[in-house]
């Protein structure tokens, strides 16, 4: 567990360079000025309810898929490629170790992620809005637990693209499968999938998303909640033994290029 | 130390295994919402009788976006009171035969809902999502529009034997005809026009029954016919609601006799004066007998 920590701690100061800060710092200040722009607008009182879980689940929704393309691209390959891999492991740190402490580096900046670009503005941004709002701390807490699970399967997906794939081409390949999940799946098939059932089991599983999935259904308390959740938990299960299967087959002395 | 990862590897796929199956066993029990099924041949003789209009949607156990679009929607209390005070409801199953037929007439698609007079005639439709507020506004909105008080033809035709009125028939090319059809009836003026001065009835042309009824009245070579007539099994409502709409009003007296007709204009459509385009169609028509 100490390794993992160290390792992680290693990452971090590696990666959260001043340049990179700043530009965080930048982004999180006109994430947070733009929620506030509501309440600058004068609009009329409402009497339209609005729950805060809703709001917060379409903020990540978005902001869940772009914090880890953002922290993961190439975050095996390009350590093989800078022969970090080959020197931290020529160090008594095992390869589960390592691939830990990447999981735990990824899950942090998600986490902060999540608060700083999305939590922080959905609840500026309701609270300055003229209208009633429906606040459920469980219901939200919940949205929240089921979107850091669907960041995790993405990091996952990532982790397992990237030790097969040269630099940030697993970001490239993420990028592509959701621009084809939003795209093709949910936009063009969407109205024809129903009329053919290899169409429609192939459109249900393009794209792993059931805890996505499970969280617009949380207020339904259905078996389709349920089955969301195994779904959602299956993939993540399949692309993080997978991750760790692909980590035993990395040489050492590997070298992507 | 690498049988760390092994072991790690294995667990996850066990994991990975049993939640799988419980998916999949969980993926075949029948899910679509609290709302009530009725037999769509059932569902108009009950809609007929109540007067109510009736809401048709898709159900597929192969479609889980479908499945939780329904769940999200017809789950919602006030959305369901809303459905179950107002509405019939017919759910058509995608995999069943009988069902798809009907799906085939109506052009249905999962993402759209459908809402039909008493008679069974397709009005318009409603954009499912994942949002009961959103589509409880829609369906709130959908359910203003006058043609759901409308006869259909052969109603309208004993109404007007005995209050002298003649029929007025608004056939339109499509769903989203319907739509700006209504639209142009909203104002106050021009819906009382027509209920004061004759008995209205709307032909929808992606209706396979009033198309047919539509070249009875208005003749086989008519252009309405023509340009948008291709008849439901090649133009569903819901495709066909993109493409160029017509309308046509056509004034027949009981005894299907057609006294004028004009086709929408321009000129109509921006003053917006119902009454106007009557009684310039109407004129136009005693000329042409004089």
């Amino acid at each position: 567990m100490d390794n993992i920590i160290t390792l992680t701690s290693f990452d971090l100061k590696r990666f959260w360079t001043i340049k990179r800060l700043i530009i965080m710092g930048i982004f999180a200040l006109i994430t947070i000025a733009v929620s506030f722009i509501p309440s600058s607008l004068n609009i009329p009182k409402s009497s339209t309810q609005v729950n805060f879980d809703v709001i917060l689940a379409s903020g990540l929704s978005f902001v869940v898929p772009v914090l880890v393309l953002l922290f993961t691209g190439g975050i095996i390959s390009n350590d093989i490629r800078t022969f970090y891999y080959r020197t931290i492991l020529s160090r008594p740190v095992s390869k589960e170790e390592y691939l830990c402490s990447k999981y735990l580096f990824s899950f942090i900046n998600l986490f902060l992620g999540t608060i700083l670009f999305a939590i922080v503005p959905s609840f500026i941004g309701i609270t300055s809005l003229p209208v009633e709002i429906n606040f459920n701390f469980g219901t939200s807490l919940l949205v929240y637990l089921l979107y850091l699970l669907e960041g995790v399967l993405f990091i996952s997906i990532s982790m397992s693209l990237s030790t097969i794939l040269k630099g940030s081409f697993n970001i490239f390949v993420l990028i592509i499968w959701i621009f084809l999940e939003t795209t093709l799946i949910n936009g063009l098939l969407s109205n024809f999938v129903s009329f053919s059932k290899p169409l429609a089991i192939f459109s249900d599983f393009f794209f792993p998303a059931g805890f996505s999935e499970a969280a617009k259904l949380l207020n339904t308390s259905s078996v389709l909640l349920f089955e969301s959740i195994l779904w959602g938990f299956a993939a993540l299960t399949f692309w993080f033994a997978l991750s760790f299967y692909q980590i035993t087959k990395i040489k050492i002395d590997a070298n992507m290029d | 130390m690498e049988q760390n990862s092994l072991k790690i590897f294995k667990i996850s796929s066990i994991l990975f295994v049993i939640s799988f199956l419980i998916a999949s066993i969980l993926f075949f029990i029948p899910k679509a919402g609290n709302l009530s099924q009725t037999d769509y041949y059932v569902a108009i003789q009950k809609a007929q009788k109540s007067n109510s209009p009736i809401l048709i949607t898709l159900y597929s156990k192969w479609d889980r976006k479908q499945k939780i679009s329904n769940q999200i929607l017809f789950t919602d209390k006030n959305l369901l009171e809303q459905i179950n005070k107002r509405l019939i409801t017919v759910i058509l199953n995608l995999d069943d035969d009988k069902d798809k037929q009907l799906i085939d007439q109506f052009g249905l698609k999962p993402a759209y809902s459908l809402l039909c007079d008493k008679n069974g005639k397709p009005i318009t439709y409603i954009p499912n999502g994942t949002s009961s507020t959103e589509y409880s506004i829609f369906l709130n909105e959908a359910l203003k529009l006058p043609f759901f008080s409308w006869d259909n033809l052969e109603q309208a035709i004993n109404q007007s034997k005995q209050n002298n009125k003649n029929i007025v028939i608004f056939t339109t090319s499509n769903l989203n005809a319907n739509l700006s059809l209504a639209e142009l009836l909203k104002a106050p003026a021009n819906l009382q026009y027509i209920d004061i001065n004759f008995n209205p009835v709307l032909f929808n042309l992606q209706y396979k029954p009033d198309f047919a009824q539509a070249r009875q009245i208005l003749g086989f070579d008519d252009n309405i016919l023509n340009i948008h007539g291709q008849g439901p099994s090649n133009n569903s409502p819901i495709n066909a609601f993109q493409s160029d709409q017509l309308i046509k009003a056509t004034i027949i007296s009981p005894n299907k006799t057609v006294i004028a007709q004009g086709t929408f204009d321009e000129e109509l459509f921006q003053n917006g004066n119902m009454q106007g385009f009557i009684e310039k169609i109407l004129t136009k028509e005693v000329n042409r007998v004089k």
